[in-house]
């Protein structure tokens, strides 16, 4: 870990750490913001995992379930995370890529499986993915 | 629009005290639910010490409209005190240039009129002074312990913030150690030169 907090590592190393789900929520406030932007969201929430590995990476998105598909999806935010990616010389991909990367990644991550099982039956009844 | 002041208690007088005192009471303990310790409806904790610095907002009636703590790491403060496990096998920062802000609320007690963009412009006012008050007293980067929905708020608002570790769930809420860096990222999105520097207290 660098001395600013940020763990830094390239995209690569990160799509090969194992990550655990920590927590995943309903956010009835979230629900309402995102509404307010007209993002047809049927539910939303947040979801927390965490690497395996020391230190602990730890990233957080919110999610929200499409109104007419009931898919689970990414919310319209920021990746939040102690991360800062770097590209292959080693430098800083800054705040904004760091986020954009991580949704790349997580769009081949099987993340909704283990979300909606935090969930329960709510959701699981109402998405699919 | 609000006005903010900044001091350490030792600056105010007992009344101005007192009132901050009810109002984070009113903010943290009867609107939010926080546990806190609480006396006579007043809410204050140890790290209420006469050189802790305290940034106010007030309305246009004068009412405290907003409250920010700012406390040095180099001596007592929460994170360090009471969730050094926000920050599993890491060092709790000590630094001079490292302050922790806490105790922020930007909310009116009274005035149930108020919009979400007038919210949106008095959260970003008061954390604007509460950073200038922070960087008058050599900080180059807050820490803070919040809630997670304060991440977002932080990120939408273009504030240089990142989490210093995994969130860990307290009352059954999650909560997470943030650190904010003063840069130019954080300047700029705070506009800082302008706006609503925070007065010295009298």
């Amino acid at each position: 870990m660098s001395a600013d907090g940020y763990i830094r590592l390239s995209l690569a190393t990160l799509s090969n750490l194992p990550f655990t789900h920590l927590a995943s929520e309903i956010d009835p406030d979230f629900l309402v913001e995102l509404k307010t932007q007209t993002v047809a969201a049927y539910a939303a929430g947040f979801s927390e995992w965490i690497s395996d590995t020391t230190p602990t990476i730890s990233i957080g998105w919110g999610w929200f379930i499409h109104n007419r598909s009931r898919r689970l999806l990414l919310a319209p935010e920021a990746i939040r995370s102690n991360v800062m990616l770097i590209d292959s010389h080693g430098y800083d991909l800054g705040t904004a890529t760091t986020s954009h990367l991580f949704r790349t990644w997580l769009a081949a991550y099987d993340w909704q499986r283990p979300v909606s099982n935090a969930l329960g039956t709510f959701v699981i009844s109402a998405c699919q993915f | 629009m609000i006005q903010t002041i900044s001091g350490s208690s030792s600056d105010f007088s007992p009344e101005l005290e007192n009132t901050i005192a009810q109002y984070r009471h009113k903010i943290f303990i009867e609107r939010l639910g926080w546990p806190l310790p609480t006396e006579n409806g007043l809410e204050r904790d140890q790290f209420d010490r006469p050189d802790t610095v305290y940034v106010i907002a007030r309305d246009t009636k004068g009412e405290i409209c907003g409250c920010a703590r700012l406390l040095p790491t180099t001596r007592p403060y929460l994170l360090g005190e009471i969730f050094p496990n926000l920050l599993p096998g890491l060092a709790i920062p000590c630094s001079s240039d490292v302050w922790e802000l806490s105790r922020f609320a930007a909310a009116p007690i009274n005035n149930i009129s108020e919009t979400a963009l007038d919210t949106a412009a008095n959260t970003r006012c008061l954390l604007a002074a509460a950073v200038a008050s922070a960087t008058e007293h050599g900080a180059k980067r807050l820490i803070t312990v919040s809630p997670l929905g304060v991440e977002r708020l932080l990120y939408r608002m273009g504030v240089h913030a990142h989490r210093a570790g995994p969130p860990i769930f307290v009352d059954g809420k999650p909560i997470f150690a943030c650190w904010i860096e003063i840069d130019e990222q954080t300047i700029h999105a705070l506009e800082l030169t302008s706006v609503c520097p925070p007065q010295k207290s009298h």
